[in-house]
């Protein structure tokens, strides 16, 4: 199946590298990419639709937390103690099995995935029981992400554990999401492996669970490389796009 | 049925000419694909459209989408009824469920895009892709 796809594990960056890298390798990856990472400091991540004078995201940079936009709509997620996992794809790969057909079919083609990397780690995780029906203004949603949970997430008995959020363009994709290793220190409460396992597993032991999982479920070997210095220079260009001042 | 006055393209936005207008929206496989639409961006009026580039983005719960333009022109009209509430796009994406009016610059792009035939060919095609 489409060959060697790249793993790219790129350790704690800052949130404006970490969203910059994010969308150049949405708009100008050329290679099926899955990428690892973590934040350092904790910072809080918008919705490309969220308003950055919101009172939540104006007390998070009171507080001196960095605030960053996604490419991604939803909520506003805080990043602390977490493994953030993202899916880049370029247009010739629009039909490829894990990201094909309507937008919940993909998510739960994903979601194979993560629940079975969580397994790997020990941590037996559901999609939550479907619900109400998703509201239909933006309005109604919840300001932060993990406030919610859709059937698109995965929860465990101390609550939502992994969230994510996909953006598609003219054949290119991107879907990224957290798995909460411990709660954050501010924010609605969150579940946690830490709360579901009683000890948060060491995050590369979770990074490796993904990759092994993905190769695995999708049926796609993964090369580990870094990220290339084109690509690099692409994330610098559209740091400022994701910054909020 | 889809409606056979209007031009398609494959990444399933449509356009209506009316004179040197040209309407904008989105299809009925695109509102399906996406579910649960919450929030649509859409250019100001005077903004120029350029074909083959987005022009705007529409978020469902899970996924944002960019809206990629069929054709080029000025923006002279937008569907603020849409903007307040997305239901339209469910049930009449075609009629009220349009998005935006340009000023037809090229009228030769519009011989790029696809039939009504085509486009349910195209529609049919990358159904199967999906299964």
């Amino acid at each position: 199946m489409s060959g060697v796809w790249r793993l790219v594990r790129d350790g704690s960056l800052d949130p404006v590298a970490n969203m910059a890298r994010d969308a150049a390798l949405f708009h100008a990856g050329e290679v099926p990419t899955l990428r690892l990472y973590r934040w350092r400091p904790e910072s809080l991540s918008l919705g490309c639709f969220q308003s950055p004078e919101a009172a939540e995201a104006a007390a998070a940079r009171r507080a001196g937390v960095p605030v960053v936009r996604r490419l991604t709509g939803g909520g506003a997620i805080v990043h602390g103690d977490e493994v953030t996992w993202s899916l880049t794809l370029p247009p010739a790969f629009r039909n490829h099995p894990v990201v094909r057909g309507p937008v919940p079919e993909s998510y739960r083609r994903l979601n194979t995935v993560l629940l079975e990397a969580l397994a790997r780690v020990g941590a037996r995780l559901t999609p939550p029981p479907a619900g109400a029906p998703a509201p239909c203004r933006r309005a109604e949603l919840p300001f932060f992400c993990f406030a919610r949970a859709s059937v698109t997430d995965l929860v465990g008995k101390s609550g939502k554990i992994a969230g994510s959020a996909q953006r598609r363009s003219a054949g290119r994709f991107l879907q990224h999401g957290s798995i909460v290793l411990r709660p954050p220190s501010f924010g609605p409460p969150a579940g946690s492996l830490e709360a579901e396992l009683g000890a948060a597993p060491p995050p590369d032991a979770l990074e490796q669970a993904l990759a092994e999982a993905f190769a695995d479920v999708a049926g796609t070997p993964l090369r580990e490389e870094p990220l290339r210095p084109a690509e690099l220079a692409t994330a610098e260009r559209l740091a400022a796009a994701v910054t909020v001042a | 049925m889809r409606p056979t006055d209007v031009r398609y393209q494959k990444t399933h936005e449509w356009v209506r000419a009316e004179k040197d207008t040209a309407v904008i929206g989105i299809t009925d496989f695109a509102v399906e694909h996406l579910s649960d639409l919450v929030h649509i961006e859409i250019p100001d009026l005077g903004v120029d459209i350029l074909a083959g580039e987005a022009f705007g983005e529409i978020e469902s719960v899970k996924a944002v989408s960019d809206l990629i333009a069929p054709v080029s022109g000025e923006v002279i009209d937008r569907n603020e009824d849409l903007i307040a509430d997305l239901e339209p796009l469910k049930n009449d994406p075609f009629g009220k469920g349009w998005i935006l009016k340009v000023r037809l610059e090229k009228p030769a792009e519009l011989e790029r895009l696809l039939t009504a035939e085509a486009y349910a060919k195209e529609v049919e095609r990358q159904s199967a892709e999906e299964h």
